[in-house]
């Protein structure tokens, strides 16, 4: 003789705190992936911001170089909530100058390294790239 | 006996109902907070997405304007714009703004900051539904850095000023920042071995600093920022890196650093790139002729590499990341180093580097695809070689070089940065400073369109001021300014 005993409640207990985890977890993820996408965006939007602040010190630091063979740099401007540095400019006389520059906006910064073979009686640029550290300037 | 299996069910009434209508009820709550989150989360993805398609499009409106900007400075004025993309395929500013396929709205604003300087505001704003809208606002300044400065008339140079030292100190190299020129001269005939002359008026150069004596010869010398670079005779510390940030207060105590180049006193040429600094010397049995010192701190001068060569180094002139020397070496006169690795520098194959005869390399110049090398004056040579380096950093076998006889030992060369002009310092004693016409040069016509002759001594140095557009001759007493001629 079988005797099944049903212990009433149980089946559906476990029912719902394992549909309930799933969604738990389905829903954490989705509002994580959220938070992380708009920080993106805004990262994306700093990062863009940032980038424009160092061309913006590049051509302020060429017009200077050419103005001024002797401009040494080492200027910070302060546009909108961002900020661009002009590192001290490297080389001497007209020709092989080096100008480097970096702009950063909300906690992102973009570097850019400019090679200028000579300054006048136009400046011809050798080099402008974008680099995560710079080789040919230093901050002092 | 059969076994007989009984099963006891007890139910409560209803159970079975209940039981499903709470479960689905909470199976749908559940299902319910996850879709929403999912459909909350897509949400979230195309704002973003906006703001990402929109931050791109304030770029690119900056970048359009720069466009503008490049093709002429004149192109810009104040106001509101759009950009679009004419018939030729170029950047046009059109309207007050631009709509973009997928509905955003992109306009630019400039406004002056000065004759050479604009601000400017690029704006994305967009209105898809009550919950996607916004903007995005991006600023950058747009200078007029691609102008371009006249070079005068070289062919017929006229003294523009002069600062005369009777005592003959032997002047040699000349550099200028800003308002003043630093000027090293040998001390063997008195001489302060470094002079400061203030040429805020070029007509009546005027000595600064008169009390500064060096102490021993110098020679070349380079400014860069507030720091100078000076090679001296001193046999412990040839470089001398000075603080300058007041060429008025120059003294012993503006001494930032010093570095010593094995030998006695042997270092004779210099070149900067950045913070490396070249130095060139006189050869040795014993040590290096070439030199790459790390200079971003002054004070603490480093070795970064050296190379062994045969012959010493009279000049150095960088170009494109290789240094051309001027050299003493006899099969050799012109010697070509990779000099991309500062920390391993390479001397280069070079088939045309050994000029007739064996004469130095005197003074060495490179730009615009060519290299002058002045020679010390010799019986069988010509002494101003002209190479082409258009096709490779090394000059090749004939038919190059071209050649013109000088006469005499050429110890300087400079050039105006549009590669017309070079400029000579001679021991000629009718024509200390010769002016040569470099495409004549290279079309192989007479290369010399005009002479200096002065009475204060040989030529020793001379350098071109691209930012006065005046060239500066060193004699044995005296620095001479010349200006184009009409």
């Amino acid at each position: 003789m079988k005797r099944t005993q049903f212990r009433n409640g149980y089946t559906f207990l476990l029912s719902v705190l394992f549909v309930g985890a799933i969604a738990m977890t389905v829903t954490g993820t989705m509002v994580l992936l959220g938070w992380l996408t708009m920080r993106t965006s805004a990262t994306i939007e700093s990062s863009t911001q940032a980038f424009e602040l160092a061309m913006t010190c590049a051509e302020r630091g060429l017009l200077s170089l050419f103005e001024d063979g002797g401009y040494g740099g080492y200027e910070e401007f302060s546009i909108g909530e961002g900020v661009c540095d002009i590192l001290p400019v490297g080389g001497a006389g007209n020709e092989n100058r080096t100008l480097c520059v970096e702009g950063t906006k909300g906690g992102v910064t973009r570097r850019l390294e400019i090679v200028v073979q000579r300054v006048l009686p136009s400046i011809r640029i050798l080099s402008w790239q974008e680099v995560d550290m710079f080789t040919f300037c230093t901050y002092n | 006996m059969y076994g007989i299996t009984m099963r006891h069910h007890s139910f409560r009434s209803g159970f079975l109902l209940l039981d499903a209508l709470v479960g689905i009820t909470v199976f749908a709550f559940f299902v319910g907070i996850a879709g929403f989150s999912l459909l909350l989360s897509q949400q979230t993805a195309i704002r973003s997405g906006d703001r990402v398609r929109a931050s791109m499009l304030s770029e690119q409106a900056i970048e359009a304007v720069r466009s503008v900007r490049d093709a002429d400075f004149g192109n810009l004025a104040e106001g509101q714009y759009g950009v679009s993309i004419g018939t030729d395929g170029t950047w046009q500013l059109t309207g007050t703004g631009s709509l973009s396929e997928d509905g955003f709205v992109t306009s630019v604003q400039l406004q002056a900051l000065d004759d050479d300087q604009f601000e400017l505001t690029a704006t994305t704003t967009w209105t898809f539904d009550t919950a996607r809208f916004g903007s995005v606002i991006l600023t950058a300044h747009l200078a007029n850095w691609r102008k371009e400065k006249e070079i005068g008339n070289w062919a017929a140079p006229v003294l523009d000023g002069a600062f005369v030292d009777t005592s003959n100190p032997l002047f040699n190299a000349v550099t200028i920042m800003g308002e003043y020129a630093f000027v090293t001269s040998e001390i063997s005939s008195g001489g302060a071995g470094l002079y400061v002359l203030d040429i805020s008026n070029p007509a009546l150069p005027i000595r600064v600093s008169d009390g500064f004596s060096l102490g021993v010869s110098g020679y070349e010398l380079i400014v860069s920022g507030n720091v100078l670079f000076v090679l001296t005779g001193d046999d412990a510390n040839e470089v001398r890196a000075y603080n300058i940030s007041d060429p008025n207060l120059l003294s012993s105590d503006q001494l930032l650093g010093t570095y010593n180049i094995p030998g006695v006193g042997r270092a004779r040429s210099l070149a900067l790139f950045g913070t490396t600094l070249y130095v060139g010397a006189q050869e040795s049995t014993t040590g290096a002729e070439f030199y790459a010192l790390d200079v971003s701190a002054p004070a603490q001068i480093s070795l970064m590499g050296f190379l062994d060569i045969e012959g010493g180094v009279l000049d150095v002139a960088l170009y494109e990341g290789y240094a051309y020397l001027g050299s003493t070496q006899d099969v050799g006169e012109l010697v070509v180093i990779d000099v991309f690795d500062p920390q391993d520098m390479v001397v280069m194959e070079c088939g045309g580097c050994n000029l007739t005869d064996v004469p130095d390399g005197q003074a060495v110049g490179a730009f615009n695809g060519i290299v002058l090398l002045g020679r010390s004056i010799g019986d069988f040579i010509q002494e101003l070689v002209l190479f082409s380096i258009a096709e490779g950093p090394a000059p090749a076998p004939p038919p190059q070089p071209k050649y013109y006889g000088v006469d005499a030992n050429v110890n300087g060369l400079a050039w105006e940065p549009t590669g017309t002009y070079a400029f000579l310092a001679t021991d000629d004693g009718d024509q200390e400073l010769q002016v040569i016409d470099i495409n004549r040069f290279q079309t192989d016509q007479f290369p010399r369109v005009a002479s200096v002759d002065t009475t204060t001594g040989n030529g020793r140095s001379v350098t071109y001021d691209a930012f006065r557009d005046r060239v500066f001759l060193t004699t044995n007493g005296a620095v001479l300014l010349y200006a184009p001629g009409p």
